[in-house]
């Protein structure tokens, strides 16, 4: 029990939900508005905090109140109150900021049914008291923040050569970038950058969730401190086991995250650092 | 004839011309996620088929009530999120009580309904000023649009975890999100965004 404590506490929760789990490079959560939207720094910084204070709020919640609630029926609550939560958001920065809401189209409403707000409550806060869960919904939009600034700026940079709306380079622009593609080309290579210092700097950590099979050779399902911690998986002790475990975490979560996310993005998401 | 017509142009060209999951990042998460499942694929296309489609009708339908017309966005998207929560608890609540569904079908419901581009389709509808024959039309182009990004994805994934000379740093995900992104480069040009080339 110290051990799971030790495991969970904030720093490694930060560490491994933000930076090595991250959810956006290595699960793919929430990349609608990245893809789509997040074409400058101001408006990735902008609408990426709006959606944290969304998550946290959520996390929050469904750990005090939502756990007794059917799944079924949580993720339409879950829906209802992050619309709740943007409206008076939308109200202010229409007011005030109207350009910017402008530009921020109807994706701004659309973070209400951000697929990451969904697997976050589902997959940890629901699972886990209030103080973790804050601890997840904070290294998660840390993760989201970090990933949907890097990709504005690239392609601020590369679409218009400018940063924060300054002109920074009069090198030629792809405008192109701006397009949904750019925001995919960005996201592939930053995915890899990332995959690639994880390998080196922590070898045996898993960094794809999407390698279809061949990821569950990932050192990880054979880790014992991952084991220890990681909730309705904690029982798995046999690789040979792990495609049975895959169809019965599908089947609970009734694939509302990759096969693996549910190993590499809950409850701890562990794995050592070598 | 007409209002078929409308509904079969609509649905056309929501699946072909403006493929909201290519062209608009709309649900690319639940789309990577579902293609990973190609056991799943037809409960999947039925429901999402169902949801967009039901959706877009109900929001199109209190569109012509004039009092919600005249609403701004903002309203007009908390609207259609009730819409969609509410048609979403009937909905289960009709697969659990009738049709005696299991947990499993009830979880991957969850996903399909709520989702960007289920409650993005009446937005949009609203927004083109969308007849309902239209909207419906729309609402079953994006539910398709949707499976075959799926089947696109999926079939990529398979290729890409075969394929030995990808670089290490690259394979999985990186791979995904780039192959990914050429289909989008493609289904953009054919919606006709190609100026920037």
């Amino acid at each position: 029990m110290d051990k799971d404590k030790k495991e969970l506490s904030f720093g490694k929760m930060l560490f491994r939900g933000a930076f090595i789990y991250n959810p956006v490079l290595t699960q793919a959560i929430g990349i609608c508005s990245i893809v789509a939207i997040f074409t400058s720094l101001r408006l990735s910084l902008v609408m990426s905090l709006i959606l944290s204070v969304i998550l946290i709020i959520n996390e929050v919640l469904a750990s005090l109140i939502l756990k007794k609630l059917s799944r079924w029926l949580r993720i339409a609550v879950y829906m209802l109150l992050s619309v709740a939560l943007l409206i008076p958001v939308m109200i202010y920065i229409d007011k005030n900021f109207s350009e910017t809401y402008a530009s921020m189209g109807i994706y701004l409403p659309l973070l209400a049914v951000n697929s990451l707000i969904v697997i976050r409550c589902e997959k940890f806060a629901v699972k886990n008291d209030v103080k973790h869960s804050l601890y997840d919904a904070v290294a998660a939009s840390l993760g989201f923040i970090a990933a949907s600034v890097v990709v504005g700026a690239v392609r601020e940079i590369t679409a218009s050569g400018s940063l924060w709306g300054r002109k920074i380079t009069s090198l030629p622009t792809f405008s192109g970038m701006a397009l949904p593609f750019g925001g995919l080309i960005v996201l592939g290579f930053l995915a890899a950058f990332h995959k690639w210092l994880i390998q080196k700097r922590f070898r045996g950590q898993p960094t794809n969730t999407f390698n279809l099979r061949t990821s569950l050779d990932d050192p990880v399902f054979h880790n014992e401190a991952f084991h220890s911690t990681s909730g309705a998986l904690s029982f798995i002790r046999d690789p040979e086991t792990i495609e049975e475990i895959e169809v019965d975490d599908s089947a609970e979560t009734g694939g509302n995250e990759e096969q693996t996310s549910g190993v590499f993005g809950d409850d701890g998401k562990e794995g050592e650092e070598k | 004839m007409s209002w078929f017509f409308q509904l079969l142009t609509a649905a056309l060209y929501s699946l072909l011309i403006q493929n909201l999951i290519f062209s608009s990042g709309l649900a690319l998460s639940e789309t990577i996620r579902i293609a990973r499942r190609p056991k799943f694929f037809l409960t999947y296309l039925v429901t999402i088929v169902y949801y967009s489609t039901v959706t877009s009708l109900v929001c199109s339908l209190l569109d012509l009530i004039e009092p919600i017309r005249a609403l701004n966005t903002i309203w007009h998207v908390a609207v259609f999120a009730a819409v969609l929560a509410v048609i979403h608890i009937i909905s289960s609540v009709f697969v659990i009580v009738v049709l005696k569904a299991n947990r499993k079908f009830m979880n991957s419901m969850g996903m399909c309904a709520i989702n960007s581009l289920i409650l993005a389709v009446p937005i949009i509808n609203s927004r083109s000023a969308n007849t309902v024959f239209a909207s419906v039309g729309s609402g079953i182009g994006a539910g398709l649009a949707f499976m075959l990004a799926v089947v696109f994805i999926n079939s990529s994934m398979r290729r890409i975890a075969q394929n030995k000379d990808i670089p290490k740093a690259f394979r999985g995900m990186p791979a995904v999100f780039i192959y990914v992104a050429l289909l989008s480069l493609a289904f953009t040009c054919l919606s006709g965004q190609a100026s920037f080339i």
